[in-house]
């Protein structure tokens, strides 16, 4: 007989005795006792099975079963939960005061330019400019940094 | 903690800041300078009619001049705004006359007997003095002292 695909699944059915009626089984017995190439088939097949089951390597789970499948269902719960609106902990006043600090380390960064500035305008000030109108009279002039003075000493005049 | 929970506050307070940084641009740009004028003889006899000066401008003198006593002949209190000019009379023979020309400089003229005697640009930073000054007779000395107030 020649095999087709419907009388090779019922030959590995009746193999895995997986084949629903009696008559079925008597058919598939009578088949492969009659042809040879049926007989074949299922010596290849009963052969394959046997070489499978015996030497199939099991499947190890890196964790116990309960485990893994506990960490799936986990991972399902997390998919599934209804996103809650991020909370923050911070202190209102903390997040007040941090702008603010940064608004000071400005302002003082400001005020530091401001004073070098003022500093250097001081420290060339201090070669202030003088004009005598005096013709046979002059002025002398000299600072004093510890007494925060300015002298321009007028000779010749009497107030 | 989210880069936002920062901007929020930053938002609500720059206006204020802004605010705060106009107001005080505002008046230190309008603002007229309040100064004082002092007209002091120096000398290293006693008079106890005349009035010293304060123990701190006695001090300060005392270390750069050699003069054991200095009176305070006439005080004047005066305000200069910018770019504005003031005029003040020290002494009978003796004006001072102001210029505010903002940042803390001034030009200062001295006038004797109406004659301006000395021109000169100065900055006076507050608690500092411009002390202009001469011989007076018997080896005594004057002083205008000019001071931010």
């Amino acid at each position: 007989m020649r095999m087709n695909k419907e009388l090779t699944l019922d030959i590995q059915a009746y193999l895995d005795n997986e084949l629903a009626s009696e008559a079925d089984i008597k058919r598939v017995a009578k088949l492969l006792a009659q042809d040879g190439e049926a007989s074949l088939l299922y010596k290849e097949l009963k052969d394959t099975r046997e070489i499978l089951a015996g030497n199939e390597l099991p499947a190890k789970l890196p964790e116990s079963g309960e485990f893994y499948w506990s960490g799936i269902r986990r991972a399902i719960e997390r998919e599934n939960a209804p996103r809650v609106a991020v909370v923050h902990d911070t202190p209102w006043w903390i997040r007040v005061l941090v702008p603010l600090a940064g608004v000071a380390c400005v302002g003082l960064l400001l005020s530091g330019i401001g004073i070098m500035t003022l500093g250097g305008k001081g420290r060339s000030a201090y070669l202030h400019e003088i004009e005598t109108s005096i013709d046979d009279a002059s002025a002398i002039s000299f600072h004093s940094q510890s007494q925060g003075m300015t002298v321009v000493w007028v000779k010749d005049y009497n107030p | 903690m989210h880069f936002s929970v920062f901007l929020s506050p930053i938002r609500r307070v720059l206006p204020l800041v802004f605010a705060i940084f106009a107001v005080g641009m505002a008046s230190a740009v309008a603002t007229e300078q309040k100064l004082q004028a002092k007209l002091i003889w120096g000398t290293d006899k006693d008079d106890p009619k005349l009035k010293q000066v304060d123990q701190k401008l006695k001090k300060k003198f005392s270390e750069i001049f050699k003069w054991q006593n200095y009176f305070e002949v006439e005080q004047k209190h005066f305000a200069v705004a910018p770019d504005a000019v003031k005029k003040v009379t020290m002494s009978p023979k003796c004006e001072i006359e102001v210029r505010n020309e903002g940042n803390g400089m001034f030009e200062v003229r001295l006038y004797g007997e109406g004659k301006c005697l000395n021109k000169m640009r100065q900055a006076i930073p507050a608690g500092d003095f411009l002390v202009i000054a001469g011989h007076d007779k018997d080896a005594t000395a004057w002083f205008v002292v000019l001071n931010i107030e």
